[in-house]
């Protein structure tokens, strides 16, 4: 069998991504393109037997040692579960890769499950009550998800490029014509961390490699989501310009 | 400003045990007795590293890469670091038996375990610039039976070769994560191991164990890493 476990934790982790902006159907897309990529069902299932075979044998030990009168019961099943792994000359790369097709399967459900609810109508479609709990947007040099809070709105975004390139100046610029104050909190050159006061106001930056978190503070109104969205795109857009 | 923040900054102290642990052939009993030898020698640990923790960053790091809902790390650091029990505002005096429990709050395993986890992965993050995409979380496949260690890191530019004690070695680096809320203890640090062990077996893999442990004299978190080869 051949594997190549640095690509399958690097897919995982953009699938994590994808799920951490909302964006479920891209989530989808990535999990079955790489499932599709590893061949047919056999192989994929060659590939979890190889980390079930384990897992059997670490459930039948410490089934033995719960009725066994051994003192560290934990210790004596880890001794016994060396003495097989040598005895069958098990691959040790192929568990770990077989644990994380498992963990991508285990994906692949959740997200399926998470899209039909989705599209799933409700009594509150029917009445036309219904309001989205998170609005996404995505464009070419961002996207991003808008979620209200009992005391806040929180924003997770992707942008374009690493946080380490930005450029503050320009952000500073156009905050200040905003008469909106911006403090930059010290930190490591890896990480961005801002924060905007205006009157009305508090917004709290936090950007790391390709992704930013931003938390907003005001008072709430109806025009509210608008004017949200409006500062957090006045925010991106500075960011990535 | 910067000065004033860097205050509130805490340091974390990270230092590397001396010796590389050989499992190879141990037995269980040898495990257990390295386990204290460790524990015992942990204070002749090399310094590698003393850095300044943002805690808005190991908020972000435990949304990220923690496995356990606990929230706002950040804004509570530094009362976990002071190990301050929290009071609640109570009359000190005619209190009924059995109140007392609600008085002093205990810490729970469960904090520790979730900053232990954070505090990792900033480290790799920040303090040794590793990309998020090459590290994997795979505590969860533990809970479920599987051998798995509590991370996978993707090191194939050996930005860790400090840590793991040799310039080259196969990817993925297998580590195992513990803190502890009071001082070390050995049948966690001899678990850490077990469990390490039945994973390199008939393999090149190296592995390492990272130790959170809260420092109560010093009001902080002091960070062990332990070398392992088969």
């Amino acid at each position: 069998m051949e594997y190549n476990i640095g690509s399958l934790v690097k897919t995982i982790n953009i699938i994590y991504d994808n799920i951490w902006l909302g964006d479920l159907k891209e989530a989808e897309r990535i999990t079955d393109s790489y499932l599709e990529s590893l061949g047919d069902e056999s192989k994929i299932s060659d590939f979890e037997s190889a980390a079930h075979k384990i897992r059997k044998k670490i459930l039948e030990i410490r089934r033995s040692a719960r009725k066994s009168d051994v003192k560290n019961k934990r210790a004596w099943v880890s001794e016994k579960l060396s003495e097989e792994l040598i005895k069958e000359k098990i691959d040790p790369a192929a568990n770990l890769f077989g644990v994380l097709i498992i963990q991508l399967l285990g994906l692949e459900k959740l997200i399926n499950a998470a899209v039909k609810t989705i599209q799933q109508k409700t009594l509150e479609d029917f009445k036309g009550n219904r309001t989205d709990e998170r609005i996404t947007r995505k464009g070419e040099r961002y996207a991003y998800a808008l979620e209200y809070h009992i005391d806040r709105w929180e924003t997770r975004a992707v942008v374009n490029r690493d946080i380490e390139l930005l450029n503050l100046s320009k952000v500073r610029k156009i905050f200040d014509a905003n008469n909106i104050r911006l403090e930059e909190a010290p930190g490591e050159q890896r990480a961005l961390m801002l924060d905007f006061y205006s009157r009305d106001m508090y917004a709290q930056v936090i950007g790391l490699e390709r992704y930013v978190q931003i938390s907003i503070r005001m008072p709430r109104t109806e025009s509210d989501e608008t004017k949200v969205r409006r500062i957090v795109e006045n925010i991106l857009d500075s960011l990535v310009a | 400003m910067g000065r004033e923040m860097s205050k509130i900054m805490p340091n974390v102290a990270l230092s590397i045990y001396p010796q590389m642990i050989h499992l190879g052939s141990k037995t269980q009993s040898q495990i257990e007795l390295e386990a204290d030898n460790i524990v015992h020698n942990i204070s002749s640990s090399n310094l590698f590293r003393s850095f300044p923790v943002n805690l808005r960053l190991l908020e972000y790091c435990n949304s990220k890469f923690s496995e356990k809902q606990v929230s706002r790390i950040d804004e509570n650091f530094h009362q976990y670091s002071l190990g301050t029990k929290f009071p609640l505002n109570v009359p000190p005096r005619n209190v009924p038996a059995g109140v007392s429990c609600l008085v002093k709050k205990f810490f729970s395993g469960d904090v520790s375990g979730d900053i232990g986890e954070a505090l990792f992965a900033y480290f790799l993050l920040i303090e040794m610039k590793i990309e998020s995409y090459r590290i994997a979380h795979t505590r969860p496949g533990k809970r479920g039976a599987f051998l798995v260690p509590d991370f996978l890191i993707w090191d194939d530019s050996f930005k860790l070769r400090t840590l793991v004690g040799t310039n080259q070695y196969p990817s993925p680096l297998l580590a195992e994560v513990k803190g502890f809320t009071g001082s070390l203890d050995v049948v966690r640090v001899s678990h850490a191991l077990e469990q390490l062990k039945t994973l390199i077996l008939n393999s090149q893999y190296l592995g390492m164990v990272f130790l959170a442990v809260r420092n109560e004299s010093q009001q902080r978190y002091n960070a062990y890493v332990l070398q392992v080869g088969s």
